[in-house]
C-alpha cells in the first residue's frame, strides 16, 4: 500500500483520468472529491462489504428448504 | 417474466461468490426463482422479480454497467433481488440495495449496489397478509 500525506486543497492523480481531491478535513472526517470517468465504480467499501456478508447468508441450494421457508 | 432457458453469465460473480459466473434461473413460483450456479451445487440464490412487488422500485444503472453489459434499450434489462430466507417468509429479508441486473439480449449480468439510503440490504418481505402489500 502506498501511504501519501496530503494537505486540505492538494490531489492525487490515479492513472490518466482519476483525480482525489481533499476537501475538507473536521476531526475525525475527511471530505473528498473524486474525479473519475463514469464507467468507474466508486463504493463505500463498507457497503460493499455488507452486500458480501449478505450474499453470503442468503446463500441457499436445497430446494425442499426453499420450499418450506416459502409456503 | 417467463422462464429463461438460457445460461447466464456473471462474469465479476455475485459479490463474494467471484469464482462461480454460470448460472441457471428457474421459476419456484409466482414470485421466486432460483438462480443456481453451474460450477457447484452448494453456489444458489433465490431471487425475485421487485417489479412485481414493489409498486416504486428506481434504479439507475451505470454507463459503466451498461457498457460492460452491452445494454442498448431498457427493455433489455431484467432486474432481480436476492432473497434472504429466514424460516418463514415474516422472517425472510430481501436486498433492495443490490440488485442483479440482466441483459436477457445476451445474458450477462452483474450484481450493482445503488447508493441511496431508502434502499435497504435486508428489507423485509413480508409485513400484511399478502406478499404484494408489503412495499
Amino acid at each position: 500500500m502506498l501511504i501519501i500525506s496530503r494537505k486540505k486543497g492538494e490531489s492525487i492523480l490515479i492513472g490518466d483520468d482519476i483525480e482525489i481531491s481533499i476537501m475538507k478535513i473536521d476531526d475525525n472526517t475527511v471530505k473528498i472529491g473524486i474525479n473519475a470517468p463514469q464507467q468507474v465504480t466508486i463504493l463505500r467499501k463498507e457497503i460493499y462489504e455488507k452486500v458480501k456478508e449478505e450474499n453470503k447468508k442468503a446463500l441457499q441450494n436445497n430446494i425442499y428448504t426453499v420450499n418450506k421457508s416459502i409456503k | 417474466m417467463n422462464e429463461i432457458n438460457n445460461i447466464l453469465n456473471f462474469e465479476s460473480g455475485i459479490l463474494g461468490f467471484e469464482k462461480y459466473t454460470k448460472y441457471t434461473l428457474k421459476s419456484i413460483n409466482d414470485y421466486f426463482y432460483m438462480l443456481s450456479s453451474l460450477e457447484s451445487d452448494d453456489i444458489g440464490f433465490v431471487v425475485l422479480d421487485p417489479f412485481k412487488i414493489i409498486n416504486e422500485y428506481q434504479i439507475e444503472i451505470s454507463s459503466g454497467s451498461k457498457e460492460r453489459l452491452n445494454i442498448n434499450s431498457p427493455e433489455d434489462i431484467l432486474v432481480l433481488n436476492i432473497v434472504t430466507l429466514g424460516e418463514n417468509l415474516e422472517s425472510s429479508t430481501v436486498n433492495l440495495k443490490a440488485p442483479l441486473i440482466i441483459n436477457i439480449k445476451n445474458m450477462n449480468g452483474e450484481q450493482i449496489i445503488i447508493d441511496k439510503n431508502e434502499y435497504e440490504i435486508k428489507q423485509k418481505l413480508f409485513r400484511g397478509d399478502n406478499i404484494a402489500d408489503n412495499f
